[in-house]
């Protein structure tokens, strides 16, 4: 099977992930559950690591270029852009710091904490 | 019979394959993080398209189909994170407790700031999931109703802005350790984030490489509570 075989479980992860997203009460968009239903596939061993490596691989380097004819819908947008562009990149700007604290301060809090009761570090 | 030509699907994609490759050589020759392949190869087509005239919708007759392999994309993401299940397993409390908190944070915090300036709705909306990886911020914008055009270049620049000044905001708060370090860099800023923190050690780009996952998970799952509970969206 070989390539072939590797993005054939790739599509067909991704296009159950799709089919959970028709009942009405799953939480999560269909992407994140292929994505959530490939995990549980690797970490149960049902499927081993090798038999999508490539495959993988693959859409994960070339990860950008698959959203850029998203940012190129941006032209039906650009009245948007022209009135808001400014106060965009500043909320973007600054909340991009704020999470990054957060999560940095969270994390050396909790690290503290934990290094009480171990000194082992990684 | 240029129509005709532009209308071919080829077309899209030849002019995004070639635009991305220029993008990325580019890139690789000047290492300013503003000059993010993304941003350069899609000034280069939306430049071609509006000087040329050639109609969007011919355009998109190509791109849809590139843009179309997020999906099967989304679901390799899940390797990133089984190779990194060990260290999951190593730190799951701190871990996961500082994703969730870095998650919400930043929906709350843009939400209410994009609010305070007065941006309309689908802008807000648009914002909301802007600090994880982009397939998934498309998805959970168009969920909520947002414009995923304005979600994708939001989450590039998300992702530059954190790579950019997080190795500087770490530092000023005395961020030291390389768990911290990499969940800080993955749940701000995603895979731009994380190229930034493979540069600062082993540890901190894999911790950071598992939290583009979590903290889309995690996003995906609270963002709708969120917004509906204490914005009323």
């Amino acid at each position: 099977m070989g390539i072939l075989g590797e993005f054939l479980i790739l599509a067909v992860v991704a296009l159950s992930g799709s089919l959970m997203n028709l009942i009405p009460w799953f939480p999560l968009p269909g992407a994140v559950s292929g994505m959530l239903l490939m995990l549980i596939l690797l970490l149960s061993g049902i499927i081993k690591l090798e038999r999508v490596t490539n495959a993988a691989g693959f859409f994960l380097k070339f990860l950008p270029l698959f959203f850029i004819p998203f940012v190129i819908n941006l032209m039906k947008e650009s009245d948007v852009i022209a009135a808001y562009g400014v106060k965009l990149i500043l909320v973007i700007s600054v909340t991009t710091l704020l999470t990054m604290a957060a999560t940095g301060l969270t994390a050396k809090l909790l690290l503290s904490l934990h290094s009480g009761k171990k000194d082992t570090d990684d | 019979m240029i129509d005709s030509i532009t209308a071919n699907p080829l077309f899209g994609i030849c002019i995004t394959l070639a635009a991305y490759a220029l993008g990325v050589k580019i890139y690789s020759r000047i290492r300013i993080s503003i000059l993010h392949p993304v941003l350069t190869s899609s000034a280069i087509i939306l430049v071609i398209i509006i000087l040329t005239g050639i109609p969007l919708e011919n355009y998109q007759n190509g791109g849809w189909i590139i843009s179309f392999m997020l999906g099967p994309a989304t679901v390799a993401l899940a390797v990133p994170l089984y190779r990194q299940f060990q260290v999951l397993k190593a730190h799951v409390v701190v871990i996961m407790v500082s994703i969730t908190v870095g998650a919400v944070v930043s929906i709350i915090s843009t939400v209410a700031f994009a609010k305070l300036l007065g941006l309309p709705a689908d802008l807000v909306l648009s914002l909301s999931p802007k600090s994880v990886t982009t397939p998934i911020a498309i998805e959970v914008s168009a969920k909520l109703g947002g414009l995923p055009s304005i979600t994708a270049l939001s989450v590039v620049f998300t992702g530059i802005i954190g790579a950019v000044t997080g190795p500087w905001l770490l530092k000023i708060l005395r961020i030291n350790h390389p768990t911290a370090k990499g969940l800080a860099m993955g749940t701000a800023a995603h895979a731009i984030g994380t190229s930034r923190a493979l540069e600062m050690g082993e540890n901190e780009g894999a911790v950071s490489s598992l939290s583009i996952g979590l903290a889309a998970i995690i996003t995906a799952l609270s963002a709708p509570y969120i917004l509906s509970l204490l914005f009323n969206i």
